[in-house]
């Protein structure tokens, strides 16, 4: 099992709200999609398990498992040397993601120099080489470029090509294509897909957008106010309030209406007990 | 990003809810305390002081600390504490002058450019990026030095270099404020440019400005001190903490606290502004982010 | 590529920034209450003799005329003779500005060593006993008047302890054994090969370069913790820990590149700072340097000197703002091209 996580709590501070609340999750493989909406606890989940949240953050969990290999308890050492090499993050922007003064090319080869103990010459290939393998045209000037040089599109893959050098086996993606231009958003998915599903890995989506989860992943976990709602693999499964309320407020083209059904928040408090 | 309130704070209660602020703030309320305390000194000196600052008595010159004169007697006799005392009636005077000039005068400036932009806006910055640009205490020195020394000149000296972070602070909010909902409700009710500039945008500026003021003021009272220092602050006999120290210079070495006493009065002094100064930038402005 | 029409705006706010500096000095001449000509001629003159003074001062002239002189004047490098010294003006600070570079240098240097890697090291470890020793530091740095502060640190180090050398730049035996090159005795005496005189110079300099350094530390430990903050709270850092990157890593690759700008600029502002502080702290230490000049200049009325003094500090101030502000543009590589 690529993920095993029971029990999954995040809470900051001194507040007694948590972030994320008893969250189980288990992961054979394949792609999974959760969803939410802003507040959910979708990305806080997705940091909790690369243990990224900043220190005020109190994490805890029955189990956290990666590979079988409990992460809780993991000495930060060992934790760095999984980030970036074992499981990766993608993040939403590459705007604020990628570093503003630093040339790209020496941002990709970061990774090939932490995880593949490469010099700088030889990481250059690697970054040179692994740019190729997401699509990016003019290699030789996106590496000497800096990020505010580069389109948002090409940005992502650029934070593609870094986090996924070292061939994790785990990829999260935090609303990859939120941030992207509508018509660029496809490539980028498909560029995830090629790329995750060659290498044998698993893939974690976390979006808002529950078509598009449900276009593209196997199976979906719906998240509300930082708990787990419903897990289902296709949209018509939808039972629970919110989900449903959720794929109702979407607005389709194929059924016009005059107005949205917007969803009714005291409803779900009820049902998410 | 900011959000502009769609109505004006509410002001009823603030003051209550803002003294219970500072409460929580263990480090503001000292500063706070100790201005206070500065300040009721400064009122009462007379009734504090054990001694007449100004009376001399050549026997009981440079004496060390004592039950007598707890803080020791200076190269005349005159008893330090009093003089510390009295010298925190200058400090105080000072202080409060030089704000009283500076925080209107940067308050207007900076108001009126950020309110009517254009052509004001951009004339009125020039000269302030000017002014910002200069040495103030070394102008402030030369200044002081050609007018004659003594306590007036000293305030306009230091108010002169002292009003463009003042008026670049009134600007930057007017700036934000002048596009709040409220504001533009009120032209739309027909309000003149003037009523606007003054009834509703200042008070929006009004608190990082006094934010901005308490600390100046830690600054001021080393400036002051500086001038003093140099003989071009307030003149014999009236005490003045930076004049002190450059009397206590020449016996430095055998008795130390002639010159050590009222430098730690400065040092108190400014502390007490910095932090409270702090604490108040913590209190009213929500933005700036919490240590 | 440089953005030159920043340049020429920034540049254009610096010559004006001058123009109105001298010409409030002129102006602050000018205001003196004491008769400049009955300085000259003495109380005994004549009319005639006091007249034809008057007249070689130009102070016959309109006072447009007379701004108009002073500026040309000023232009060629005359401002005036010291009353102190009866040398020109310029020579004296031009003999004077090496102990005070010498000294704000060796300030600035210390008060960066020491305040970058605090900063860093309170953001790093942001509410921990660190920061809060940084920020204790600061604030005592912020309220502190620098002339007590080496008051203090000549009794304690020098009368009480021994440990340091005290008022002026060498020992009285030393003086003038040095042959000098930059006029700053430590440089020299390097050069000379004469570590004796090092050695005796650093004990010198150490304590009025510390104080002063203190005070400047201040300033620049808050702002690197400020700067070091901001960057942390950044998607890229997050991203960067995601790839693995150690926080050693994080610091020197990432973040102090990303601040590395910012940092000039507070170089920049403190070197002004120190400056002004030395201005006031030469005179405790004897420190043969501008700020002792000026002093002296102002205890026994000597405006002239005052003045020139003020412009030569005024023009040093506005010329590293200028620097600072044009750094930014030239050295952050988002803002190197033109938009």
């Amino acid at each position: 099992m690529i993920l095993d996580i029971k029990n999954l709590s995040v809470a900051f501070g001194r507040g007694a709200l948590r972030a994320v609340d008893s969250v189980d999750l288990q992961m054979q493989g394949g792609k999974i999609g959760i969803v939410g909406e802003s507040g959910s606890g979708k990305s806080t989940l997705g940091r909790a398990i690369m243990r990224l949240l900043p220190p005020t953050a109190r994490v805890t969990a029955d189990r956290m498992a990666f590979e079988g290999r409990e992460l809780l308890t993991l000495p930060e050492r060992e934790m760095r040397a999984m980030r970036g090499n074992r499981m990766a993050l993608i993040m939403q922007d590459p705007r604020y993601s990628l570093n503003p003064v630093l040339p790209i090319g020496r941002q990709v080869a970061e990774t090939a120099i932490l995880h593949k103990g490469l010099g700088k010459a030889e990481a250059r290939d690697a970054a040179a080489a692994m740019l190729e393998r997401v699509r990016i045209r003019d290699v030789a000037r996106v590496m000497k470029a800096y990020p505010h040089q580069i389109s948002g599109g090409m940005g992502q893959r650029v934070m593609i090509a870094a986090m996924l050098l070292a061939r994790p086996k785990l990829v999260i993606a935090d609303e990859p294509t939120s941030a992207l231009d509508v018509s660029v958003r496809g490539e980028v998915l498909e560029l995830l897909e090629d790329l995750v599903v060659a290498d044998g890995a698993s893939l974690l989506l976390i979006s808002h957008d529950i078509r598009m989860v449900a276009a593209f992943c196997d199976r979906m976990v719906i998240m509300f106010k930082g708990r787990v709602v419903e897990t289902l693999d296709r949209l018509e499964d939808a039972e629970h309030p919110y989900t449903r309320a959720l794929i109702a407020a979407m607005p389709d083209a194929r059924h016009p209406m005059h107005r949205l059904r917007v969803p009714d928040r005291s409803t779900f408090e009820e049902a998410t007990r | 990003m900011t959000t502009i309130p769609m109505t004006p704070p509410a002001r009823k209660g603030a003051f209550r809810r803002f003294l219970t602020d500072l409460a929580r703030e263990p480090l503001g309320l000292a500063g706070a305390i100790v201005v206070a305390a500065l300040v009721l000194i400064a009122l009462f000196a007379p009734l504090l002081a054990p001694y007449p600052p100004a009376e001399q008595s050549l026997t009981d010159a440079l004496l060390a600390p004592s039950a007598a004169h707890w803080l020791g007697t200076d190269e005349y006799g005159r008893d330090i504490l009093s003089r510390l005392i009295w010298g925190a009636r200058v400090t105080m005077r000072t202080v409060l002058s030089v704000t009283a000039i500076v925080g209107p005068i940067g308050l207007l400036i900076g108001v009126t450019a950020g309110f009517f932009g254009g052509r004001i806006d951009a004339v009125l910055m020039r000269a302030t990026d000017v002014v910002l640009s200069f040495p103030s205490l070394v102008l402030a020195l030369a200044f002081a030095a050609a007018m004659g020394a003594g306590l007036g000149t000293a305030i306009i000296a230091i108010s002169l270099t002292a009003w463009p972070p003042i008026a670049r602070l009134a600007r930057a909010e007017a700036l934000v404020v002048r596009n709040a909902d409220y504001v533009s409700a009120a032209r739309v009710y027909g309000a003149s440019k003037w009523r606007l500039l003054f009834l509703y945008v200042t008070p929006m500026c009004l608190p990082s400005v006094v934010v901005r003021l308490t600390l100046n003021m830690a600054v001021i009272t080393l400036t002051a001190a500086s001038l003093g220092f140099l003989g071009l602050g307030a003149q014999p006999p009236l005490p003045e903490w930076g004049a002190m120290i450059s009397a206590g210079r020449k016996f430095m070495l055998d008795q130390w606290w002639v010159a050590l006493m009222p430098g730690v009065a400065i040092l108190i002094t400014s502390l007490a502004f910095n932090v409270l100064g702090d604490a108040l930038r913590d209190i009213l402005d929500p933005r700036h982010t919490r240590d | 590529m440089l953005n030159t029409r920043l340049l020429t705006g920034r540049l254009g706010q610096l010559v004006l920034s001058l123009f109105v500096l001298i010409a409030v000095t002129f102006v602050i001449g000018r205001m003196l209450p004491t008769d400049p000509v009955g300085a000259i001629v003495g109380e005994l003159a004549s009319p005639e003799a006091y007249e034809a003074m008057r007249v070689r001062m130009g102070l016959d002239q309109p006072l447009i005329m007379q701004f108009f002189r002073y500026v040309t004047d000023l232009l060629q490098g005359d401002m005036g003779v010291a009353a102190m010294t009866g040398n020109p003006v310029l020579q004296d600070l031009a003999i004077a500005a090496p102990a005070t570079l010498e000294l704000a240098t060796l300030a600035i240097i210390i008060s960066f060593v020491l305040g970058v890697p605090l900063g860093l090291a309170a953001a790093l470890r942001r509410d921990t006993w660190v920061d809060q020793v940084a920020r204790i530091i600061s604030l005592v740095g912020h309220s502190i008047p620098v002339f007590w502060f080496g008051i203090i640190g000549l009794i304690v180090f020098y009368a009480w302890l021994g440990l340091i050398g005290g008022p002026g730049r060498v020992d009285v035996f030393y003086e003038g054994l040095v042959p000098p090159v930059t006029g700053m005795i430590t440089i020299d005496s390097l050069i000379a090969g004469r570590f004796d005189i090092f050695g005796n110079a650093m004990s010198h300099i150490i304590l009025p370069a510390m104080m002063l350094a203190y005070a400047a530390m201040a300033y620049i430990t808050r702002m690197t913790r400020a700067f070091t903050l901001e960057q942390l709270g950044q998607d890229y850092v997050t991203a960067a820990r995601a790839k693995g990157a150690s926080q050693t890593r994080l610091l020197f690759r990432h973040i102090l590149p990303n601040i590395a700008v910012q940092l000039i600029t507070i170089l920049a502002i403190s070197y002004g700072g120190l400056l002004e502080g030395a201005v006031v702290t030469e005179i405790v230490f004897s420190w043969p340097g501008l700020g002792q000049y000026m002093t002296n200049a102002l205890l026994i009325g000597d405006i002239n000197a005052v003045l020139a003094a003020t412009i030569v500090i005024g023009i040093v101030f506005m010329v590293l703002n200028f620097l600072s502000d044009i750094a930014y543009a030239m050295l952050d590589p988002r803002t190197r091209e033109a938009r």
